[in-house]
């Protein structure tokens, strides 16, 4: 399961996500860790300190190798008339989105994106749930891209 | 007006009847309802005026919507028991888009509904046909013909004589009833239950192996079982009482029914992809159902049986029908391709792990005698081989037909043209064998299954498929 053809490249996403993954990962060990730590300090299960440490040895390793590993899967292809997105770290997929059955395109950009210059570009079909989700865009770009994507003429199969 | 005024008034008489109403409220809350019914029924008009339907209605804010019979999906007729009490049928008109019915008219004479509904279907074929294309209600390479042949059959035949595709026979019904899901209405009505009764029936319960015994036990849980099962028939012969289906023109038509007689219209080019179901009971004794996927379709009432077209028949007809509302009759005689033989060994693997793990279970748990559980091991790899022989895959000029799933095994059939997206997905126990599975994405009732999927593809054949599925939505 790879590329949509070998003379096509997959481009990768902009290097900036993986920052906004890091920092996310940080949050989420900041936040984790509140709990943690009183349960450890103040109902000792296990001598005080082993908990918290932890915690953030694996949230640290996990957060840390973790974007890495899903910067080097998600790459994705604009091609001439379809998208085409490879993702996952355990479950590998490949999805293809023709231009012509996008209902709607949206970009997205969270605090953290907003940091970073980032956004989400998020196109959606007629099928449920089968939305294709590009994270880690330079922000003008995304923008560029839902307008260009936007202006495809729909021809939404027998919806 | 009645029916809208016992619409109301059943449930205050239920909400009596389980004593958690007094007299006199229900009384007085049934009149407000009756006055109120009045005063909505001198305010409700409808009317069909130009090339649009008009519904006004609202006692302090008038609302008056406008739909646009080019917009109409389809028309439904629903008669309910409070209905049939008055001799009269409502009608349900559904336009593309919001999560309601758009036009609903409580109350017409069954005459002047079959007249309006009519009205209604042929004023939206000839607003899209004035329209003309890029309609969005067509799609892929067979569109232009499509659209020709309904023209040309407009105008040859006003009105299309009607043919049945399929019908159900009382017998039919209840073996329909016997092996199909429905057994768990019983326990949806235990649940009911409890939940009216509450804590008296959770003691009752408790105390009932004492009051038994082993024996007594024993006989309440076989009657339970057989009362699930006699409830399942009464559902399902309520439920699809005379059904039929019939083709219209382009209009596929279903009408069941025994209290609630129901009469659905879905549009042959609204389909996006039609299954053949068997589960495992149906499956042995070589029967089917088949099911329809329409966009959008909010199924009124939360009514999940709209786009069923066959409760269940044999096999090879559920097939026929199936490759015949899609008009692709070569399609019943099509053969699917066996997955690689990695696919098999894959089922066998899990069978032996599944019996490794149950084996160290029992041992753990009764020593020696937990030996035993390795005698899982025949129905562990019986399931495994017949999950490997429900895979399958096959693919015609313009559809492709998946065959997956042990418990239900179901046989999708997918028009290229109505594909929305594609995508292949390899698990990492996939990758190590080199198979993917190609997931067929089409628009559909979210929710209901996971979709076509052809599982266990060789991972190269597998993206060279989805290369010319994609040529061929174009």
């Amino acid at each position: 399961v790879d590329g949509p053809d070998d003379s096509e490249i997959l481009v990768p996403l902009d290097r900036r996500v993986l920052w906004l993954w890091w920092t996310t990962g940080a949050v989420v060990v900041a936040v984790a860790v509140v709990p943690v730590a009183v349960i450890d300090f103040v109902a000792r299960p296990l001598p005080a300190g082993v908990l918290t440490a932890a915690l953030l040895v694996i949230g640290g390793a996990v957060g840390g190798v973790l974007p890495g590993v899903r910067y080097r899967r998600w790459r994705y292809a604009l091609r001439e008339q379809d998208l085409w997105i490879r993702r996952g770290v355990v479950w590998v997929t490949v999805t293809v989105i023709p231009y012509a059955r996008l209902q709607f395109v949206d970009t997205r950009q969270g605090p953290l994106e907003r940091l970073y210059g980032l956004a989400q570009l998020v196109v959606h079909t007629a099928a449920p749930g089968t939305s294709g989700r590009l994270p880690g865009l330079d922000a003008t770009q995304a923008q560029r891209l839902r307008e260009r994507l936007s202006e495809v003429e729909p021809d939404a199969a027998g919806v | 007006m009645a029916v809208w005024a016992i619409g109301q008034v059943g449930t205050l008489l239920f909400l009596w009847l389980i004593g958690t109403l007094p007299l006199g409220i229900v009384l007085l809350l049934g009149g407000i309802s009756v006055g109120a019914s009045a005063v909505r029924y001198e305010r409700f008009r409808w009317l069909v005026e130009g090339d649009a339907l008009i519904v006004e209605q609202g006692w302090l804010q008038r609302h008056r919507r406008v739909i646009p019979l080019g917009r109409i999906q389809s028309v439904d007729l629903v008669r309910k028991l409070r209905h049939r009490l008055f001799g009269v049928v409502e009608l349900r008109a559904e336009a593309v888009g919001g999560g309601t019915t758009e036009g609903r008219l409580d109350a017409l004479s069954p005459m002047e509904a079959e007249r309006l509904r009519a009205r209604l279907l042929r004023g939206r074929d000839e607003a899209r046909a004035t329209a003309g294309p890029p309609s969005p209600e067509e799609g892929g390479a067979d569109s232009a013909e499509a659209h020709a042949a309904a023209r040309e059959r407009r105008a040859e035949a006003p009105a299309p004589p009607a043919e049945t595709l399929a019908q159900m026979s009382r017998g039919g019904l209840v073996v329909a009833g016997l092996t199909g899901g429905r057994v768990g209405v019983m326990a949806a009505l235990l649940g009911f239950a409890q939940q009216t009764f509450g804590q008296a029936l959770t003691e009752w319960m408790e105390r009932l192996p004492g009051l038994l015994g082993a024996r007594g036990l024993l006989v309440l849980v076989v009657a339970v079982a057989v009362g699930a099962f006699v409830l399942s028939v009464i559902a399902t012969t309520l439920a699809f009482w005379g059904f039929t289906l019939t083709r219209e023109g382009d209009n596929l038509r279903i009408r069941r029914g025994l209290l609630e007689q129901r009469s659905d219209t879905i549009p042959l080019r609204r389909i996006q992809s039609v299954r053949v179901e068997e589960n495992m009971a149906r499956r042995i004794c070589g029967l089917a159902s088949v099911k329809v996927d329409v966009a959008g379709r909010t199924g009124a009432d939360g009514d999940r049986e709209v786009g069923l077209l066959l409760p269940l028949g044999r096999r090879e007809e559920a097939v026929v029908l199936a490759a015949r509302v899609l008009e692709r009759p070569e399609l019943a005689a099509v053969q699917l391709q066996p997955m690689p033989s990695g696919a098999r060994d894959r089922r066998l693997v899990r069978a032996a792990v599944v019996t490794l793990v149950a084996t160290a279970a029992a041992v753990g748990w009764a020593h020696a005698v937990g030996l035993y559980a390795l005698l899982l091991a025949l129905p562990a790899v019986a399931a495994a081989i017949d999950a490997y022989r429900a895979l399958g895959c096959a693919r015609t000029a313009n559809t492709v037909v998946t065959r997956y799933g042990f418990v239900v095994r179901r046989t999708a059939f997918v028009p290229v043209g109505r594909l929305q997206s594609l995508a292949l997905t390899a698990s990492p126990f996939q990758r190590r064998r080199g198979l993917a599975t190609l997931e067929l994405h089409v628009a559909r009732s979210p929710g209901v299954w996971a979709g076509a999927q052809a599982v266990d593809l060789e991972a190269k054949a597998g993206m060279g498929l989805l290369h010319r599925l994609l040529e061929a939505s174009r």
